[in-house]
């Protein structure tokens, strides 16, 4: 097991590497110059040359690499050019809002999906299998955004029980907190819903075909207690390792959901940031979510490494 | 004579895959959803081809005495805040869309098969390569598109361009993985052994059977340009206002959501119907020319 948890954290570096270059490069996209895009047109050469000189554009690559670096290493991640603060603080501002959407709309998705996966697989072939998969299949093909929007107009505009949109913090209240997180979670959800609950129907029908739980049904366990027992519980262990890949989905999903119900996040912030060509806070942006996606899916696979102990050999 | 043999081969393969892609076919002919998604696809696409004949008024045209209008007789699913016919720019809306989906999906397949052929091929090169699309797909997609997308401008190519970097690794890793697998069989060993160079066995034995994954990802990478593009164009990012694109015409419509709700739900209905149709393309193609998932129908 230590040998799998080294080999796996040294994995990562490379990655890591990898995404903050790109994040680093990514201001050398931008067609013509960069300084003179953020000034605006009106802008006069010394606005240009401040800015340019802000952003350390004026330095040579290699040393703007190596400031880039340095920096990265005291976790600082540049100075925003509208906000004129800290990129690292206004991202740790916003970070509850996002993190409340995501984890909600993740406990929401995952517990939709594996009953209706569960329900699908076990009444295979039948009118409830075809539904729940109709529903997985809707949620995949529906833009998130859209079902947002359709929700803010059938619970907010038409029936009136939930505001449109706008935040409200944890310490106001639980319950005026979820009122405010329900719908942008939702639409978040369903989006996710249908890959999981598509995984879960898939895994629990080959795990149904196992020996072992012929045995458990042979031995004259009641239905109940086969399918909760003996099938899902371990329908469930290959389903931790998509959970990465859902962080990663709903890590963009949030992105646009925050801009369609006015959460004030990191998402909004990041599109704000792109739409006004703050740089420092797109490039923080793009560095930080991506180091949460490897981090997350190096848990992940470590987690499913003390699940299933066989993934341990596996080189 | 060797080369005779090897002619003979290629030529006795030819014929068995031929036959087995006729049992595919109408294997797919049989399969339900997919013909499902074949029909809602096949509307989606005449409806593009045909806009000029289909639509009732041109997708520009406004007509301010008509603001917001319900849908009525003359415009079926009423007008938006230019008095614009939501009909007709929901109907060349799909030309944008369709038009975006493909060229991501030809520019996806094109540069993920030479980069995943190059890393399935070249062992001292696949170790950079991989990494490097690791690192890319750790960026969530949509968020890298609609950064590259804002940075490069806000146009119909930099959409394209920003989806293509975006979903490429995963073509990339899919012939990858299809090739480390098909250029140990015994076929290609066959072809490699009596002489034929790597680069002809490569493009005629070892990329036209990787294939099959690569298409069934294709269609999925379809589905999620479509989705992918009305979300740079809601955002602001894609093809500029007024390019009737489903994306503008939901943007458009979010700000008379009240006095208008048809405005954005029309749209939405258009990308969830060719999204559907694209997935059940994409899950009829999988079960039949994947042959490891067998899937129980």
């Amino acid at each position: 097991m230590t040998r799998y948890f080294i080999y796996r954290l040294l994995s990562a570096f490379p990655i890591l590497a990898v995404v903050s270059l790109a994040s680093f490069l990514f201001i050398f996209l931008v067609p013509g110059d960069p300084a003179a895009e953020i000034a605006g047109p009106g802008a006069t050469k010394d606005e240009v040359a401040r800015i340019r000189s802000q952003l350390g554009l004026d330095a040579p690559i290699h040393a703007q690499m190596f400031g880039y670096y340095r920096r990265l290493f005291r976790g600082d991640l540049g100075r925003s050019i509208l906000l004129n603060r800290s990129v690292t603080d206004a991202i740790i501002e916003r970070a509850p809002v996002t993190l409340s959407l995501t984890g909600i709309a993740l406990g929401i998705s995952l517990t939709v999906a594996i009953v209706l996966g569960v329900v699908a697989a076990v009444r295979q072939n039948t009118w409830v299998d075809q539904s729940a998969m109709t529903v997985a299949l809707l949620g995949l093909s529906l833009p998130d955004f859209w079902v947002g929007l359709v929700m803010i107009y059938t619970f907010a505009v038409l029936l009136g029980w939930l505001p449109t949109g706008g935040y409200v913090e944890l310490s106001k209240g639980i319950w005026p907190w979820l009122r405010s997180m329900l719908m942008p979670a939702l639409a978040l959800a369903i989006t996710q819903l249908g890959l999981l609950a598509r995984m879960t129907r898939a895994t629990m029908l080959e795990v149904l075909n196992q020996d072992y739980v012929r045995t458990a049904r042979a031995k004259g366990l009641p239905e109940r207690t086969v399918i909760d027992k003996h099938a899902l519980s371990n329908a469930l262990i290959p389903m931790v390792t998509v959970m990465g890949l859902i962080v990663g989905i709903l890590l963009g999903g949030a992105v646009v959901i925050e801009q369609v119900f006015a959460l004030p996040g990191v998402g909004r912030l990041i599109i704000g940031a792109i739409l006004r060509r703050d740089y420092p806070v797109i490039q923080g942006g793009l560095f930080l979510t991506a180091t949460i996606f490897v981090f997350v899916n190096l848990a992940v696979d470590i987690l499913y490494a003390f699940l299933d102990p066989r993934v341990r050999y596996v080189r | 004579m060797f080369d005779e043999a090897h002619i003979g081969d290629s030529r006795l393969h030819q014929l068995l895959e031929r036959l087995r892609r006729s049992k595919a076919a109408r294997r797919l002919l049989y399969h339900r959803l997919f013909m499902t998604g074949l029909v809602l696809f096949t509307l989606v696409v005449s409806m593009a081809v045909f806009a000029g004949l289909l639509a009732p008024h041109l997708p520009n045209q406004n007509n301010f005495r008509y603001r917001l209008g319900a849908p009525n007789h003359v415009f079926l699913l009423g007008t938006d805040g230019f008095g614009r016919d939501v009909l007709s720019r929901v109907i060349y809306g799909a030309r944008v869309s369709l038009r975006i989906g493909v060229m991501v999906v030809v520019m996806t397949g094109v540069f993920g098969t030479l980069i995943g052929a190059v890393a399935g091929s070249v062992r001292t090169l696949d170790n950079v390569i991989m990494r490097v699309m690791d690192g890319l797909m750790a960026f969530p997609a949509i968020l890298l598109a609609i950064a590259l997308a804002a940075t490069l401008g806000a146009s119909e190519i930099n959409a394209v361009i920003a989806l293509t970097i975006a979903y490429t690794p995963r073509t990339a890793r899919i012939v990858r993985a299809s090739v480390l697998v098909v250029r140990e069989l015994e076929y290609v060993q066959a072809a490699l052994a009596v002489g034929a160079s790597y680069l002809r066995v490569l493009f005629r034995h070892i990329l036209a059977n990787s294939m099959a994954p690569l298409i069934v990802q294709l269609t999925f990478i379809f589905a999620v340009s479509v989705l992918a593009e009305a979300v740079l164009s809601f955002i602001g990012v894609g093809p500029p206002p007024p390019t009737p694109t489903w994306g503008n015409i939901i943007a458009d419509g979010r700000n008379y959501i009240r006095e208008a709700p048809w405005v954005c739900l029309i749209p939405g209905i258009a990308i969830g119907v060719t999204v559907l149709g694209l997935n059940l393309l994409g899950d009829g193609l999988r079960d039949v020319l994947d042959p490891r998932v067998k899937v129980e129908r």
